[in-house]
């Protein structure tokens, strides 16, 4: 009985991996449409980092260190950031924040109830975003750059910690998309909330103690940006406390159930807004 | 008179229909506030190592004052997407219509934008004004009544400069298509070669002079330059004389592609 229910979940993992790799080859079709535009817009999100990089040299022309970190350390939280943007970017951010509330509001979704498949896996998945695929090469580079220049002892613990929380901030992220994705439901914004979500997010390519006072609370334990890019960066160079690794973890497991919640919550509110 | 009254109803009916998405403006503002936010706090903590002195010649309460100013500008005209409509309109035919109207169709786009830009202006101040409230004690009041002129004249510039981009990106379709990755390129280079994140003074050597020289530095560094009293009234005027050199290379672009760009322009469908 117990095989049969393990094999079970194997050939639902294998079925939704092929589900994957079939919106993904949509998607590349779908984006490859207008090659001028795609291949524009590879080298333009490459491009960003280098902008992002600018900046930082820039600030680090001028002043010596920011809240204790040096220039070599910023970039490694930037290129924290930068690898969790590109997870973020290819997957789901924009399926939840962009093209679904174009799905309610065109009927896409209500046919998409229909399919014998998760809804919320479709709606995360359903555009793989193959423009932000590129982006992984400048962000292996500034990796690269800040770990030859800062000498930080590499320790498998540490490193093994980093990783933990780059997955527990690719959930928080997705749990935070998702809640804001279901006021869709209500709300039907076009944009909106996924530029409203980038600028929140975009706050994390910063070493969060740069904030003070309330905002300092705020920021890492009420809307804890810093599971995002600095406190992964903290675990790498063993700063970071175990009590605060257990919050983010912890923290990041509940607010992933309540998104969930949310979801369908909404979702059982939901009424067709198309014809 | 009457071309003007045309452009004014034109005006107002946009002006209407942006007001049904101004929740979706405010919370793109509201996305690019808490950047500027979070730029804010990184300079107030630079300058804790700097306690009575300056960085880049920009005192705590000048680049505070530059942040916040800047992402305001920037908030308004970040946010809008004249080129993207224009686009549809050539790809999807919907220009013939205007063509058959009795209206130009260049002014028609342009008084779009500017509605858009006014409503999201009126958002950003609100977006921004929670952030002035909280950094009230180091905002500086501009020196004089004619330097704030000339401050509001310069973002007026930057805003056409900003319309005519887009424009340019967006006529291509004739030929092109779809065209809105070379409008991405102009967006993410905009961020900081317009110096809406940082002054383009701080920037490293080649890349200053770049950006110095470009025409996107008229969207927010140069307005905000003359808001901080940095520039002499000569450098005010010479910026002014580029600005209409540039504005004037951006005319003679737009009419020669768009001369182009209808003669070889079709349109299929009902």
């Amino acid at each position: 009985m117990k095989i049969s229910n393990g094999l079970d979940f194997v050939k639902k993992i294998i079925r939704y991996l092929r589900l994957l790799k079939a919106f993904s080859i949509i998607s590349l079709m779908d984006q490859m449409a207008y090659p001028a535009n795609f291949w524009l817009a590879i080298i333009t999100k490459t491009l960003r980092i280098a902008i992002i990089l600018l900046f930082f040299k820039a600030v680090y022309l001028k002043v010596n260190n920011i809240s204790g970190w040096g220039f070599d350390e910023a970039l490694f939280i930037f290129a924290t950031f930068s690898l969790i943007d590109f997870a973020v970017s290819v997957t789901f951010f924009r399926n939840f924040l962009f093209w679904f509330s174009k799905y309610l509001r065109n009927g896409f979704f209500d046919y998409r109830l229909a399919k014998p498949a998760n809804l919320q896996f479709m709606t995360a998945f359903q555009a793989i975003d193959f423009m932000d695929l590129t982006t992984i090469v400048p962000t292996l580079l500034l990796y690269w750059y800040a770990l030859t220049q800062m000498n930080a002892a590499l320790s498998i613990v540490n490193s093994a910690l980093y990783f933990i929380l780059l997955a527990n901030a690719i959930l928080f992220i997705y749990s935070f998309v998702l809640i804001l994705a279901t006021f869709n439901f209500w709300t039907i914004q076009s944009t909106g909330w996924g530029r409203f979500a980038a600028g929140i997010l975009w706050m994390a390519r910063y070493p969060t103690d740069i904030y003070s006072g309330v905002w300092k609370i705020a920021f890492n334990f009420i809307f804890p940006i810093a599971f995002i890019a600095t406190w992964p960066a903290k675990a790498f160079l063993g700063i970071l406390s175990w009590q605060n690794i257990l919050y983010a973890l912890v923290f990041t497991l509940i607010f992933f159930w309540l998104a969930n919640r949310f979801w369908n919550f909404g979702l059982k509110h939901y009424s067709s807004a198309s014809s | 008179m009457i071309f003007l009254r045309k452009y004014f109803y034109i005006f107002k009916s946009t002006w209407q229909e942006y007001m049904a998405y101004r929740a979706n403006f405010f919370l793109e503002i509201l996305g690019g506030a808490a950047v500027s936010g979070a730029i804010l706090f990184l300079w107030v903590n630079a300058y804790k190592n700097y306690p009575a002195g300056t960085i880049g010649g920009y005192t705590l309460a000048e680049m505070v004052t530059y942040i916040i100013g800047a992402g305001l500008i920037f908030s308004f005209i970040f946010t809008t997407s004249q080129g993207d409509e224009i686009d549809d309109d050539i790809n999807e035919g919907l220009l013939s219509n205007y063509l058959l109207k009795p209206l130009n169709v260049n002014f028609y786009w342009l008084t779009r934008d500017v509605a858009r830009k006014i409503l999201t202006g009126l958002l950003g101040t609100v977006a921004f004004g929670a952030i002035m409230i909280f950094a009230s004690k180091y905002l500086i009041n501009p020196a004089s009544s004619a330097t704030l002129a000339f401050a509001l004249s310069a973002v007026v510039f930057g805003a056409l400069v900003h319309f005519s981009l887009f424009y340019l990106t967006s006529i291509i379709s004739f030929w092109l298509g779809r065209t809105w990755g070379f409008r991405f390129v102009i967006r993410v280079i905009l961020e900081i070669a317009s110096g809406a994140i940082i002054p383009l003074s701080f920037l490293p050597g080649i890349w200053k002079n770049i950006f110095e020289f470009l025409p996107l530095k008229f969207i927010a560094y140069f307005p905000m330059q003359i808001y901080l009293g940095k520039l002499a009234i000569l450098e005010i005027i010479s910026g002014f004389g580029q600005g209409i050199l540039w504005l004037a290379i951006f005319a003679g672009l737009s009419r020669y592609f768009w001369k182009k760009g209808i003669k070889h322009y079709t349109a299929v469908g009902s």
